[in-house]
């Protein structure tokens, strides 16, 4: 790791993180600065794209292959009748949960697993941040958001978790460079 | 053609217009995943990936 222990102790201090996420988030800045792809830099972190893409979203580095998103892909959850929650895209429903026989809720991906929930929202939840990191693979695309539509407010995000003090993380790993 | 299958046609086509977008000049792309997800035939999938300068992994 070529930040020197004092520099991810930096960002640690003043990001106020654990000192495991300062190192992986200074250790990708440095591949990032040295031109490393996501995928290689996934790959010598023995993680998931989908987790150095988090990294990157919430430190705001940039890889070869990978610069955040200004319009991400929205999915978005709707339910068309009582007990049926669907997710499409364009059309073709791709994912659906529906009540689980008084146990909750239950949500899958067309032709996959279910993922259970004690409510509709949390069995969606987990299905769709399972998606979310799976983004490249399912969609084409890195950024997606997927969100439910909840009657009279709106939307409500479901996947990925925003990181609140992303302007924060960005800043200490900035100066400690 | 009813009015039915020009509708279903053009959710077909606008499925196919979203996933070019997506996979322009990417590289190791899961055909297979993008086929169901974007509930399109696993070999237009393919194609749309070749002629956009992406590739399957």
């Amino acid at each position: 790791m070529d930040s020197s222990g004092r520099s991810w102790r930096q960002v640690a201090a003043e990001a106020e993180v654990s000192d495991e996420r300062a190192m992986v988030a200074c250790y990708l800045a440095d591949l990032a600065r040295a031109g490393k792809s996501m995928n290689e830099a996934a790959s010598l972190l023995r993680k998931g794209r989908g987790e150095v893409r988090t990294y990157a979203r919430d430190w705001g580095l940039r890889f070869t292959d990978y610069q955040t998103a200004p319009q991400p892909l929205q999915l978005i959850w709707k339910k068309p009748k009582r007990g049926l929650w669907t997710l499409e895209i364009e059309g073709g429903v791709i994912a659906e949960a529906i009540a689980n026989g008084g146990l909750g809720y239950k949500a899958r991906r067309i032709g996959h697993d279910w993922h259970v929930g004690s409510n509709a929202e949390i069995a969606m939840r987990r299905l769709s941040a399972e998606m979310e990191r799976d983004s490249l693979d399912l969609f084409g695309v890195d950024d997606v958001v997927i969100s439910m539509q909840i009657e009279g407010v709106g939307r409500g995000r479901l996947a990925p978790t925003e990181e609140p003090r992303a302007h924060r993380l960005q800043s200490a790993l900035a100066v400690s460079q | 053609m009813s009015a039915r299958e020009v509708k279903a046609r053009d959710e077909v086509l606008r499925r196919e217009g979203i996933l070019a977008t997506h996979v322009r000049n990417r590289a190791g792309l899961n055909a297979a995943s993008l086929a169901q997800s974007y509930a399109l035939p696993l070999e237009r999938v393919q194609q749309i990936i070749s002629r956009n300068g992406g590739s399957c992994g």
